[in-house]
């Protein structure tokens, strides 16, 4: 027995090291976008998706956990977000401030209103979607291990490559731009990251504090150095190692979601980061 | 002879950590139109602040008709750039030109039907009674400064400071802006504006501020608004183009 | 079925009624001023605060629970003011950290007392406990009249009613100062409105709407009452009047309709258990929300040619 649960905990820490790397790596960039609240919108926006993809894999047969039907159904959900998102903001006078939080909510609500009726009409066992939404390893499968780490490092592949190009849109969409790299391509493709990190991370820290994991390890970082480049892979070290020692006590204490302890360990790491690099002096 | 309106001495004001405003003397005559011009980033905009008593200056003194520009505050009215406002703001041209007697009126006083007057005959002013109940992201460029234009006019206010009044208006719009400045000026008003196009300077304003983070000259327009003091303005040459007009 | 209505389903409508009507009045503002993230801050936020209250008071019910919240608002809005001052976060990263990490706490300090305590746990952080307000006394309509049945209504529902006179007055008086600082922010500063004042006051009204919400719809669905019914009248009309009359029909009109569906149609469909009332409800405002924008759209084109036409 014994041996199964540090088989399980094993499975889950491979996978929220390889998971809390890339975010990190990818919340570099994110937060030097200022794109924060948008990720938490999306994040929010999964939940009506990962519900009709449990309901998908039910109907056909499926393992109730099969997790890729479930991501998928997330990352579709989400995505409908993001079209309704920018349908508000182009055809209203409304703000991306109202259309974000308007998205966040909805979808949200939307979601528990299926979640519930998924309880109610009682197809299968629905235990295990609730996880999706504070997070927790207990469950995990080597099958969805498989999937967070080789989506992890093709993310992280992602912004080795593109690091010059996302850098320079960041910092001056325009520049970028007459050099010949379109911002909407540019802005896409950070925007296809966020949503991918915050879908693979649903297991993990679930969808209302996935945001945490693209902000905080690179705001900690941030304090530390100047450089994109560097400071993305400290963010990416921070996020790792926050995602690691939260797993391994959430697995200890199996009642605490391991989102929340990672977000508590991250906030943490950022505090002590803040009056070390201020006794320092840092110029940062 | 009237007195200043404004005067400062050795002001300097920091505007987010940096020095905007460098230790700066000038007067601003009363019942005078009198335009702030300078190169971008000269701090026009940050002196305007420190007028209105917005922003704290490092050094020196203001004063407003002999008091602090913080006690004066009642008596100015302030129109402010056309960019900073939410024209989409549920509100028609009543309802923004009311908001000049909030102030007077405080919480809790009736909005009268003497108020209503007064809201009417501003807008008559500036020649928009006819659109009270338009909303006003359906006005012009030129009347929606009309309907801040009459909200300062309904706070009869002594001194009206405005920040670039003319921006992205064609000049017809210009004019008619220009003629009701001009009446309330010789309604006893002083009017400052921060302005960015040399080439009317001439034709708009009494006073002239030349103004590059220090003050290079003021004064009457045609003491001050020289080829060799805009040079010194704007760190350029071969500017005959604009003062060659007059 | 509905006979025991007064039982069952009175006291959940009127309070999510009461919390919708709150939060609602607030989102106008929160709308106008572009700050309709702040609700989504402010909501999750709130979470320790009532949890703290709830560990040392022992129910839901206390009134310090509003105390506890408001404490918790504030060493928030302190935390995101020492994120913005010591890191280079601007404003909507310090409140996304802000909000995970109090959010965060609040569901560890959940789960690390949960032994004892059955009436707060996760899901009624998430999506409310408007189903469990019952009234032992409520019979009929004459119970409303009665003093000795009236002591047993739930105190969520006299709070909420509380916190909507509170807000609603508060916003009638301060109507003035709310517009003016929030259509020409340097205006309304040199006409003498305290707007520093102002904008706390925004952010208390908000917690207080977000702290009496809690019960019926959760932390997050809130957002929804916050933004939608606003967002929707706004698409409709140019009039500030029209906007905050028509928000607050949309919002009753989520909160009641969306109540009954999530009661009854799951039972009229033949279904043992009902769907949760408070994601009905934001459901309910998003569709609100999307049928004002496509009517709303047309509306804009004939303004447009009676624009070409004076």
């Amino acid at each position: 027995m014994t041996e199964l649960i540090g088989y399980n905990t094993a499975l889950a820490l491979v996978g929220a090291l390889l998971f809390g790397f890339s975010s990190g790596h990818v919340g570099a960039f994110v937060y030097l976008r200022k794109a924060s609240l948008l990720s938490d919108s999306l994040a929010h926006a999964t939940l009506p998706g990962l519900v009709i993809g449990f309901l998908v894999s039910t109907f056909l047969g499926m393992e109730e956990k099969n997790s890729l039907v479930l991501l998928l159904g997330a990352g579709v959900s989400a995505l409908f977000g993001v079209v309704v998102i920018q349908w508000i903001t182009a055809r209203t006078k409304l703000g991306f401030d109202t259309a974000i939080a308007a998205v966040l909510s909805v979808f949200f609500g939307f979601g528990i209103v299926l979640l519930t009726g998924v309880q109610s009409v009682s197809v299968g066992q629905q235990a295990g979607l609730e996880d999706y939404i504070l997070g927790s390893v207990s469950g995990m499968l080597l099958q969805d291990v498989v999937v967070i780490g080789l989506v992890s490092i093709m993310c992280s592949a992602a912004v080795v490559v593109y690091r010059r190009l996302l850098t320079a849109f960041i910092f001056d969409p325009v520049l970028s731009e007459m050099a010949g790299y379109a911002q909407h391509r540019m802005s896409f493709l950070l925007s296809l990251l966020t949503l991918v990190i915050t879908i693979i991370g649903l297991k993990i820290v679930g969808l209302i504090l996935v945001v945490a994991m693209l902000t905080i390890p690179a705001a900690t970082a941030r304090l530390w150095t100047t450089g994109v480049w560097s400071m993305s892979l400290l963010s990416a070290l921070f996020g790792s190692v926050a995602a690691g020692i939260g797993v391994i006590i959430s697995a200890l204490l199996p009642s605490l979601p391991s989102g929340a302890v990672i977000v508590v360990l991250m906030f943490i790491a950022l505090g002590l980061s803040i009056v070390v690099t201020h006794l320092r002096g840092s110029n940062v | 002879m009237s007195a200043d309106a404004i005067s400062a001495t050795e002001l300097s004001v920091d505007y987010d950590g940096v020095t905007a405003i460098q230790d700066v003397d000038f007067t601003v005559r009363a019942e005078k139109l009198t335009a702030i011009v300078g190169p971008n980033g000269a701090g026009k905009s940050t002196l305007i602040k420190a007028l209105l008593g917005l922003i704290p200056n490092r050094n020196g003194t203001i004063s407003c008709f002999g008091t602090s520009p913080k006690q004066y505050r009642k008596n100015i009215s302030y129109v402010p750039q056309r960019a900073q406002i939410d024209w989409e703001f549920p509100a028609n041209v009543f309802d923004v030109v009311a908001m000049g007697l909030y102030g007077e009126l405080g919480l809790l006083r009736r909005f009268s039907s003497a108020h209503k007057d007064r809201v009417q005959s501003a807008l008559t002013d500036v020649d928009m009674a006819d659109f009270a109940a338009r909303q006003i992201s359906q006005l012009s460029g030129g009347q929606q400064q009309r309907v801040f234009l009459a909200r300062s006019i309904v706070q009869d206010a002594e001194l009206i400071l405005l920040d670039e009044p003319f921006g992205g208006i064609d000049s017809k719009s210009e004019a008619v802006i220009v003629d009701i400045l001009r009446r309330q000026k010789q309604h006893g008003k002083s009017i400052v504006a921060v302005h960015h196009d040399l080439s009317t300077v001439k034709d708009y304003f009494d006073d002239v501020i030349l103004l590059n983070k220090t003050v290079t000259a003021f004064g009457p327009i045609n003491d001050v608004f020289t080829k060799s003091n805009i040079e010194k303005t704007y760190g350029v040459s071969n500017l005959d183009f604009l003062t060659g007009r007059s | 079925m509905f006979d025991d209505f007064f039982l069952i389903s009175f006291v959940p409508i009127l309070t999510g009624l009461f919390s919708a009507l709150s939060c609602t009045l607030v989102g106008n503002i929160l709308v106008l001023r572009k700050q309709a993230m702040l609700s989504d801050t402010i909501s999750h936020v709130v979470l320790p605060g009532i949890v703290i209250s709830f560990l040392i008071f022992g129910n839901l019910g206390s009134h310090f629970m509003l105390v506890g919240a408001a404490i918790a608002g504030l060493t928030a809005v302190g935390t995101i003011a020492v994120l913005r001052t010591y890191t280079s976060m601007d404003n909507s990263a310090a409140m996304a950290t802000t909000l995970s990490v109090f959010f965060a706490a609040g569901v560890l300090m959940i789960e690390l007392t949960a032994g004892g305590n059955v009436h707060l746990d996760v899901e009624h952080a998430l999506y409310g406990n408007l189903e469990s307000l019952i009234w032992i006394d409520g019979e009929s309509l004459m119970s409303v009249f009665d003093s000795v049945s009236r002591q047993t209504i739930p105190v969520e529902l006299t709070r909420a009613i509380i916190g909507f006179v509170l807000i609603a007055s508060v916003m009638f008086v301060y109507w003035r100062f709310l517009i003016v600082s929030t259509f020409d922010h340097t205006f309304a500063e040199i006409s003498g409105v305290p707007v520093g004042v102002v904008s706390a006051g925004v952010a208390l009204a908000a917690t207080n709407a977000a702290v009496i919400s809690f019960d019926a719809v959760g932390s997050i669905i809130v957002i929804a009452m916050f933004v939608c019914p606003p967002a929707a009248a706004r698409v409709l009309t140019h009039s500030l009047r029209d906007q905050v009359w028509l928000s607050l029909l949309f919002s009753s009109l989520s909160a009641v309709l969306g109540y009954a569906v999530a009661g009854y149609v799951p039972i009229l469909l033949g279904f043992e258990t009902s769907i949760s009332a408070a994601g009905t409800i934001a459901t309910l405002s998003g569709v609100i929300l999307a049928g004002a924008i496509f009517y709303g759209k047309r509306q804009r084109s004939y303004d447009f040619l009676d624009g070409h036409q004076t």
